[in-house]
């Protein structure tokens, strides 16, 4: 008899182009990556939402009109819908609306829904903007990230939703840990994005050849563009034109060569320095803003479910020498993210990233490792492993089913134990709190958890509870 | 008829048609022409310049320096030189016209447009409104301080004794003349107001603020009616640029972007007195191929078809209901990445999402000047000193949305700007914007800062109110 076909009900494998644009585009990705580049995705329309904020609220109240002229030219697609200025009320409600649903988004709430109203009212807030001025690019590859987002399952992971869903179908029986690793179409707005960012670099450089031939790496014209405007770095880098000469033939080569990294993935470690590197002088020099809208959507040439593991080799392999070597400039590097977001999103805001630092922290210490075994019969302990298991973002729990041991062990069968790498067991107060100093979000209360009196109040509770 | 023949006579002048004839009450003989040319002048708080023959020194209390020349034969003889109030020293040399300022170290040519007069530059004089007079050894003319038009005084000016010419200040702000015949007081701005032009638009008059529609690509010829022609001639811009250019007899403007624009005229008269501007409004409808319909028609086919096409791809799906929507997503897909294929194909930053990437593909050469506009403000008691229009406390997408307001509004803004700056900086009475366009040649050796062009100024209170 031959063996049950896994394929069974799926649609046969195709063979052509067609069949090839189906595995680019709705082929399984993982979920994880997905999930993070939502986060991405929407903190950085976050960071949009802020940064042309103030000239939107302005545009609404019509602020300083006495020097400041603004004339409506809409966007095409505002002319043929319609759609005219907003007024201040309208920018209320729409900023109010757009945060929370940016909001929503992020934590992983109504996820699609919320990624659908995120994009829409994006598209609104940054065409107001460039109707009352002139389109830009720093917004587009974005603009497709985020109307790309709801046709994924973006809300599999790392998302209040899917933590909910896996605390009812915990109760209902289901494997507590068991969050789906890839599943089909979560690809689907990398690819759009990819493909964006790789067809807008690649009409940049093209243009300049089309329109400016050769003659646009004399040196002059990059001199000439950078002397417009008084950047930090313009008088260093437009004093000397041979320099600016391999410059300019380096930015014709990185814009008209970059759809090569859709086809060799490996390629990114060249184009992604690269082209922040230039967008990073094009601030310095030309005032260009600094285009965070555009370089963080390079995220999604990343396997970013894997960035916190390939750090974490990094900095725990290899002589001691070598390793702070590599902390230095992933640091630099992240203090450089971080800084260019926090200019325009409230410092607040930053403590969101607290959990995520201690989460970084905490994957790379082996030491911190524990099996947590339940009760599997239990339908509380089942719910209690989902949520451990949706907290656990530095993947330092193993879950484990303790059967009837434990079951003959407690008296209401509601039993938790924590296995640390030594061996040792925990349960009740201890058990919860060597969970507090592996799980970012709970890591703030362990301090509290070892002073005095607190251990003896903590196992009264946990014995009032009757759990575990 | 007596009368007029006696005004006639009395206007002729005595020697057989060489100076001016009294019957334009602008000019007049005087006694002594302009006083000696200025070869040394105080160009700001502790610094002189001072021409020894081509050579141009800048004396400040750390020393004195030479200053260099961006022209490769340098500026030749120097014959006279002449301050404005917004910083700049024009200098009037063998070679031309050259200009510097307190920043630069550089002397660099004045190229107005129009190519400018003839002749060797013999003097130079800058009056209350910034107006550059030069005289050559051929020709006297004035330029607005942008060098963006002018006009070159003849013999229908009143002008008819023949040079060399020289000019230079008068005790009330006249100018004075010398020619080869004697000297004249030359006093401008007696005229009374400009009357406007009349503009033919594709051959037809066109009375002003009226509105034209025309699609996009059709041609339009603009044209200055033949009875309007102006003393200094007509001028024009479009959506309120800030520099206004000569209108040549006829212009045909090329297909304008669609949406609305403003074509704005005005006369000049020979001192560059400009009259209510005539307006042309403009409305550029989309082309055909941008209508709602056709592009929804388009659209409707080519997602239908691709739409049908995928959907024929997956009709083997177990799951016909995802069968559906994987076609409709991938009909969705090839649109959007067409349509960025075709905007960077057909550029148009309107469309966006779907833009073109036609900046920065311009290419600059040895020689050109660049442009860096900024707003300089001073005060009283404070230094001159760079201000960026988001100190004002606003937010913009294009700096020009402040500046053009600022050179072209008149009063009104610039006050309101100053009390908005002043309100964000009370340690700061700020009294005096200036709208400056810094320069910078490109050269071989680098970038070389020339003389700005000072596109406005404006000051609030004192005795040199206004611009």
């Amino acid at each position: 008899m031959p063996a049950a076909d896994p394929e069974r009900g799926r649609t046969p494998p195709i063979r052509g182009s067609l069949a090839a644009w189906d595995r680019f585009w709705f082929g399984e990705a993982p979920l994880l990556r997905l999930a993070l580049f939502r986060i991405v995705v929407l903190a950085t329309a976050l960071w949009g939402l802020r940064y042309y904020g103030a000239a939107v609220e302005q545009h609404a109240r019509g602020e300083a009109a006495a020097f400041l002229h603004r004339p409506w030219r809409p966007i095409y697609l505002f002319e043929a819908l319609g759609i005219g200025p907003i007024g201040p009320d309208a920018f209320g409600i729409v900023s109010t609306i757009l945060f929370v649903a940016l909001g929503l988004g992020i934590l992983g709430l109504f996820t699609r829904l919320s990624c659908l109203a995120a994009a829409l009212l994006t598209f609104y807030w940054v065409g107001t903007f460039y109707s009352y001025g002139k389109p830009h690019h720093d917004f587009v590859a974005l603009a497709f990230a985020l109307f790309a987002l709801p046709f994924a399952p973006v809300g599999a992971r790392l998302s209040l939703g899917s933590a909910l869903a896996r605390w009812r179908r915990a109760g209902r029986g289901g494997v507590p840990e068991g969050k789906p690793e890839v599943g089909p179409w979560a690809g689907l707005p990398l690819r759009v994005t990819q493909v964006t960012l790789a067809v807008g670099y690649f009409f940049s450089g093209a243009t300049k050849l089309v329109q400016a031939g050769g003659e646009w790496i004399n040196g002059y014209t990059l001199q000439g563009m950078m002397l417009e405007f008084d950047a930090p770095w313009t008088p260093f880098f437009a004093q000397h034109r041979v320099p600016l000469v391999l410059i300019s033939a380096g930015i014709l080569l990185l814009q008209t060569t970059f759809p090569l990294v859709l086809a060799f993935p490996r390629l990114r470690w060249v184009y992604l320095p690269s082209a922040a590197l230039f967008h990073v002088v094009a601030w310095k020099t030309m005032s260009t803003g600094p285009f965070v809208t555009l370089w963080f959507t390079f995220a999604c040439f990343l396997e970013l479910e894997r960035v916190p593991g390939f750090l974490g080799r990094l900095l725990r392999t290899g002589p001691w020498a070598l390793r702070l070597l590599r902390a230095v400039p992933i640091a630099a590097a992240g203090l450089g993210i971080l800084s260019l977001y926090f200019l325009q999103v409230p410092e607040w805001l930053g403590l969101g990233l607290i959990p995520v630092a201690i989460a970084g922290i905490f994957s790379v210490l082996p030491s911190l490792r524990v099996e947590v075994r339940h009760d599997g019969a239990c339908p509380a302990c089942r719910r209690g492993m989902a949520v451990l298991s949706s907290l656990d973002w530095a993947r330092r729990l193993r879950v484990g089913e303790s059967g009837s041991l434990l079951l003959a062990a407690g008296s209401r069968g509601h039993r938790l134990e924590v296995l640390d790498t030594r061996g040792r067991a925990r349960t009740g107060f201890e058990a919860f709190r060597a969970l507090a100093m592996r799980l970012p979000l709970l890591f703030p209360l362990a301090p509290l958890l070892v002073l005095p009196s607190i251990p003896r109040l903590g196992r009264r509770l946990v014995h009032k509870l009757g759990a575990p | 008829m007596g009368a007029a023949l006696v005004a006639w006579l009395l206007a002729c002048p005595p020697t057989g048609g060489g100076l001016p004839q009294e019957s334009d009450p602008a000019w007049e003989r005087v006694e002594r022409g302009p006083p000696a040319a200025r070869l040394e002048i105080r160009e700001s708080d502790g610094a002189t310049l001072s021409a020894a023959g081509e050579n141009l020194l800048r004396r400040t209390g750390r020393g004195t320096i030479v200053l260099r020349c961006t022209s490769p034969g340098g500026p030749g003889p120097i014959r006279d030189l002449a301050s404005e109030p917004a910083g700049t020293t024009f200098v009037a040399a063998d070679r031309g016209l050259f200009a510097v300022s307190p920043e630069v170290e550089w002397l660099d040519a004045v190229q107005p447009v129009g190519g400018g007069i003839q002749g060797k530059p013999t003097s130079v004089h800058v009056d209350g409104r910034r107006r550059v007079w030069v005289a050559t050894d051929e020709a006297i003319a004035v330029f607005h301080s942008t060098f963006s038009y002018g006009h070159v005084f003849g013999r229908e000016d009143g002008l008819r004794s023949p040079g060399p010419y020289r000019v230079g200040p008068g005790v009330k702000g006249e100018v004075l003349v010398e020619c080869r015949e004697g000297a004249l007081r030359y006093r401008p701005d007696l005229a009374g107001p400009v009357a406007s032009p009349r503009l033919l638009v594709d051959g037809k008059s066109w009375p002003s603020g009226a509105l034209r529609t025309l699609s996009y690509g059709d041609p339009l010829r603009i044209a200055v009616d033949p009875r309007d022609a102006g003393e200094g001639g007509v001028l024009y811009r479009i959506d309120g640029h800030h520099v206004w250019r000569p209108l040549p007899r006829s212009l045909d403007l090329g297909p304008l972007h669609p949406g609305r624009h403003t074509i704005e005229s005005v006369s000049s008269d020979r001192d560059l007195n400009l009259s209510e501007p005539c307006v042309v409004h403009l409305d550029v409808s989309y082309p055909p191929r941008y209508s709602r319909g056709f592009l929804l028609a388009v659209g409707a086919l080519a997602g239908g078809g691709a739409f049908l096409g995928f959907l024929l791809h997956a009709r083997r799906s177990a799951r016909p209901l995802a069968a559906w929507g994987q076609a409709s997503v991938s009909a969705l897909l090839l649109l959007a990445v067409g349509l960025q294929i075709v905007a960077g194909i057909v550029p148009h930053a309107r469309a966006w999402p779907f833009v073109g990437f036609s900046m920065y593909s311009h290419v600059y050469r040895e020689g050109d000047v660049i442009y860096r506009t900024g707003i300089v403000a001073r005060g009283e008691d404070v230094a001159r000193r760079g201000v960026a229009p988001w100190e004002a406390g606003i937010t913009y997408d294009d700096p020009w949305q402040v500046y053009r307001p600022l050179i072209v509004g008149g009063d009104a803004p610039n006050l309101a700007f100053l009390s908005a700056l002043n309100a964000r900086h009370p340690g700061d009475p700020f009294d005096t914007l200036q709208v400056e366009a810094e320069r910078f040649r490109l050269t071989p050796r680098g970038p070389i800062r020339v003389a700005p062009l000072v596109l406005s100024r404006f000051r609030k209170e004192g005795p040199n109110a206004g611009r």
